[in-house]
Order: structure tokens, then C-alpha cells, then sequence
């Protein structure tokens, strides 16, 4: 009965925990893997190895960069299953993308939008033809192709143009501080 | 030059990734070349290309992710724990036993002896209930506390950001261009029952309303002072949702979270802004329906001296907003106020009218 309680309890704690790294988890994922069902089921693996080795857990470190670690070593297992879902890969990289995850996460506000607020404002400040591209493509949920259909620009103009209104996004949000220059 | 080559650089690793995150998944021709490419860069052109992909799932974090999808993912992880329990526990019971014919009462007796060892030991090893130890130590510390003053913020519930004037209904701006409203509100505490509450009108005019412990009193713009002795007179209009949980109070109003609330301790963090400091972080969830109220509250409290830092309500619907908000009320000064700062004279120029009612 004891146990009961305290397994509950645990389970109740977990939950807490899983609710408040959700979204910085799942951008990690997204990050790496281009297959947004692969993002899923590497999220919902990910958390369900965290609960059966949450005794393995050191709960005087961030729960973070340990939830990430278990989510590098899953996404190294599914690039040897899935190549072409994953375009960055290897320990270094993956440290790296980490690194940036957990200078996000340090910045003040609660929930994992409000960390990354200064990117709406970043999306604002595109020049309308780039802004166009980001909102078809991400709020839209639009296809390269698609757009291209829709905008009448060719699908090349197209990938230039999400092309540069990312690298744009990029300075943007590294003059805000958000991201970290490479190499830092 | 090095400039130069640097830009190319980027450009050569950013048309990359991004033909790469442009292309639908499933077997197309550029995902192979992009993988083929990806293995020759070196790491300077791996990070480039990692910061890319990052602009590019917070975007998608951003366009896609909402109150329901976030949700149904963590309804779906907890369903498979709690299978994934059942799992190992119906192993568990299935395990061949081994034939316990020959076991002793020696050592029947021992496990009866271990088991009672162990439980003394639990028991007197385990540290008092945390969460409702900290919700004590902050009612008593109201008792004691000094003058206290809060902000008050209405957030957007899904991003959690400060709500503006334009997120106020059209029906709200139309039929109520005078009311005064909770977000941005001021409120100064002593004790337990002396209050003075600031709040504005979207004109910027402001209303007043506040205890000294003995009477009530209210003050509008253009409009007479009302004192009152009724212990009920000029109460705040709080949210509908919280009008049996939150009173100016807090105190009481810790009191019954403390009653119709599981609370949970969940160590120290830091609040926001203030990253100096840790404060002891609660999570309370509402047992069950019977009582109106949020069905999250958080709260950060200071570890040794129990004095209330935050306290947030989540999903509270508001007078005027659309989709629910959180309420928060967070500690901004703890300056000494000035003696009479709870009468209402403090308040409103001499000489102005002041009706003074026995019943209101």
C-alpha cells in the first residue's frame, strides 16, 4: 500500500517533470530528425527510458541535459536504422545542439515560449517576402512545392528564399543573445 | 578575404541543410546527397549546420505545438507508463515461486523481525510531509510578515506571455470602457486584513480599494469615498473561477489551497528575472471538482523564511478575455509603508467627500 503511494506519488513528480521539459525536449528532437513521426516516437521513448532509470538519475544535476542525453544516444540508434532522416549526427554534434538547448533554457521566462519569445519578434523583422515564405511554410504548413504552386515563384526562388530568411532568423536571434555564436 | 570565404562557407552549408529540411521526407534524392555532403563537413560547418536546424524546430515548436497536441503527448506517455507498470507487475506474478515447504519458522521469523526493523526505520527516517511543512511555514510567516507589496499580471495561458490591451474582447471594450481591471494592479499588504489594492481603467483612471482591518473603504475617479465597517463592503469582483479560493488574504487563501489541493514540493529554483535567487517551488493540483479554482497552482516561496514570492493561478477565466489566463501576483517591494497607508485618507486629496455607511 505504502509502495502504491510512493509509486504514485513518483509517478506524479515525473509527470510534473515531463510537462515542464516538453517543448525544450522536442525541439531538441526536431533539431535532429527531419521525420516528424520519428519525432514522436523518439519523444515518448525517450521519457519512458527516463522513468524506468529515473533511480539512475542524480537529482541535485538539471534534469535537461540528462533527459537530452538519453535522447542523443535514441537518435544515434534510429540514424543507424533511418540514414535519411537525420542529417546531424555524432557525439560532438549532438553536444553541441545541447549546449544550445541549455543556453535557451537558461534564459528567464517560464514555459519554453516565453524563452523563445525574441524569435516572433525576429519573424516580424524579415523583409515581407521572406517573412511570407516562414509563415507559409512553418504557421501554414505549406510544402516548398506547395508554395511555390500558391506564390507562382519558382520552387528554386522558393528554397533561396526559406533559405535566407533562416540564416536572417539566425543573426537575429544571435544579436538577441538567444543562440550562441558557433564555437563558443 | 577570410570574411569572404567565411560567408561562402555558410552559404554552401546552409543550402545544404536547408534543401535537406525543404524536402519531403521519404527517400528523396536530396536526402542521400544531403547525408553523403553532411559527412565530409567539418565541425566548424557542423555547427552552422546544427544552428540551422535549430532556427528550424523552433519554428516549428512555434507554429505547431499547442495546449492540446502538448496534452495528448504527455497523456500518451503517461498511459504507457502506467502500462508499462502493469507490465512488470503482471511479470512479476507470474514468476515460478520456489517451494517454501522446508522454511522454517526460524526464519519465518526473522523476515516478521526484518520487516518491523524496516518499517521503524522508514518511518522514523522519513522527513516531514515538505510540501505542507512549506504551506505552514508560509501562513505563519503572513502572521509575522511586514508590509509586502505585489504586482499583479494576467499572462497569456499557451505562451505565457503578458496579455495587452488588444487581447481585451471588442464586447468587453464596448459595454465596460471604465472598468477597472486586475492586470497591472498594485497590491500593498500588512498582516493579514490591512490592504490597499491600485487598479486601473483601460482610460487610465484610478480605482481604489483597500482595509485598514477596522473598515473598507473605495475609492473612484469623480466619485464620493465609501467607508463601511460591513466586514463584506467593497469587496474586489475576483475571477468567477476563484471567487471561493483567492481572497486578499493570503493567508486564508494558502489555507485552502493547503485543504483542496495535492501539493507537491519540488525543490529550489529561481523566479524568472530573479536568477540570484532560489525559492522553494510548490505545485498544487486540485483534488477534485468540487470546489471552483484552477486546476494548477504554483507557488515559490523563500526556504527558510517561508515568505510568499509568486503565487500563479493557471486557466483562470477573466472578465473581458476570451481564453482562460494566468494570474499572477509576484513580490516586488517589501519597503515599509507609511503608518496610515491603510486608511483611506492616505489615498485621495483633503477635502474630498467622504460618505461613511454603517450597512453597505
Amino acid at each position: 500500500m505504502a509502495f502504491r503511494s510512493r509509486h504514485n506519488e513518483a509517478q506524479a513528480i515525473f509527470e510534473i517533470l515531463v510537462r515542464e521539459n516538453e517543448a525544450m525536449l522536442m525541439t531538441y528532437l526536431r533539431a535532429a530528425v527531419h521525420n516528424q513521426s520519428a519525432v514522436e516516437d523518439l519523444f515518448q521513448e525517450t521519457m519512458l527510458v527516463a522513468w524506468r532509470k529515473i533511480n539512475d538519475y542524480d537529482r541535485s544535476c538539471p534534469f535537461g541535459p540528462w533527459i537530452r542525453g538519453i535522447a542523443g544516444k535514441l537518435i544515434m540508434a534510429h540514424f543507424r536504422k533511418a540514414k535519411s532522416d537525420i542529417m546531424i549526427t555524432g557525439c560532438e554534434t549532438l553536444e553541441y545542439l545541447s549546449r544550445q538547448i541549455e543556453h535557451i533554457h537558461e534564459r528567464s521566462g517560464d514555459t519554453w515560449e516565453q524563452k523563445i519569445d525574441a524569435l516572433r519578434h525576429c519573424i516580424e523583422a524579415l523583409p515581407d517576402n521572406y517573412r511570407e515564405m516562414i509563415e507559409m511554410r512553418y504557421f501554414k504548413r505549406q510544402s516548398a512545392s506547395k508554395i511555390s504552386e500558391i506564390t507562382k515563384v519558382s520552387l528554386e526562388a522558393v528554397r533561396k528564399r526559406l533559405q535566407r530568411a533562416r540564416a536572417q532568423l539566425l543573426d537575429c536571434l544571435r544579436r538577441k543573445k538567444v543562440v550562441m555564436e558557433a564555437g563558443t | 578575404m577570410t570574411t569572404e570565404s567565411n560567408e561562402s562557407e555558410n552559404r554552401l552549408v546552409d543550402q545544404l541543410s536547408n534543401q535537406w529540411l525543404d524536402t519531403e521526407p521519404g527517400g528523396s534524392e536530396f536526402h542521400v546527397s544531403a547525408m553523403n555532403v553532411s559527412e565530409s563537413l567539418n565541425s566548424k560547418q557542423l555547427q552552422r549546420a546544427t544552428d540551422v536546424q535549430l532556427i528550424h524546430a523552433m519554428l516549428t515548436s512555434l507554429a505547431e505545438d499547442n495546449e492540446d497536441t502538448r496534452q495528448y503527448r504527455v497523456n500518451k506517455l503517461m498511459q504507457s507508463i502506467r502500462a508499462d507498470r502493469k507490465r512488470i507487475h503482471g511479470k512479476q506474478l507470474t514468476s515460478p515461486k520456489k517451494p517454501r515447504r522446508y522454511v522454517g519458522p526460524a526464519i519465518r521469523l526473522g523476515t516478521a523481525a526484518m520487516i518491523i526493523i524496516g518499517i521503524t526505520i522508514l518511518l522514523t527516517s522519513l522527513p516531514p510531509n515538505k510540501a505542507m511543512a512549506t504551506i505552514d511555514q508560509m501562513i505563519s510567516a503572513i502572521e509575522n510578515a511586514g508590509d509586502r507589496t505585489y504586482s499583479v499580471v494576467v499572462r497569456d495561458q499557451r505562451t505565457g506571455r503578458r496579455e495587452r490591451a488588444a487581447a481585451i474582447s471588442a464586447v468587453e471594450r464596448r459595454n465596460h470602457p471604465e472598468r477597472a481591471v486586475l492586470d497591472g494592479a498594485k497590491l500593498y499588504l500588512r498582516g493579514r486584513d490591512n490592504y490597499v489594492l491600485y487598479r486601473y481603467t483601460r482610460s487610465g483612471q484610478t480605482v481604489v480599494n483597500g482595509s485598514d482591518g477596522k473598515s473598507n473603504w473605495l475609492i473612484r475617479p469623480k466619485r464620493t469615498v465609501l467607508v463601511s465597517s460591513a466586514p463584506q463592503a467593497f469587496r474586489i469582483p475576483m475571477p468567477e473561477d476563484l471567487a471561493d479560493l483567492l481572497t486578499l488574504d493570503f493567508g486564508e487563501t494558502l489555507q485552502r489551497i493547503r485543504e483542496r489541493y495535492k501539493i507537491k514540493y519540488l525543490g529550489t529554483v529561481p523566479v524568472e528575472q530573479d536568477q540570484d535567487t532560489s525559492w522553494a517551488y510548490l505545485h498544487a493540483t486540485q483534488r477534485n471538482r468540487r470546489f471552483r479554482g484552477p486546476r494548477v497552482i504554483r507557488i515559490w516561496a523563500h526556504p527558510d523564511t517561508g515568505l510568499l514570492r509568486r503565487i500563479e493561478f493557471a486557466d483562470v477565466r477573466l472578465q473581458g478575455y476570451a481564453e482562460p489566463k494566468k494570474l499572477i501576483f509576484d513580490l516586488i517591494d517589501q519597503k515599509q509603508l507609511p503608518n496610515d497607508w491603510f486608511t483611506h485618507s492616505a489615498h485621495h486629496p483633503v477635502g474630498a467627500k467622504v460618505d461613511s455607511l454603517s450597512e453597505y
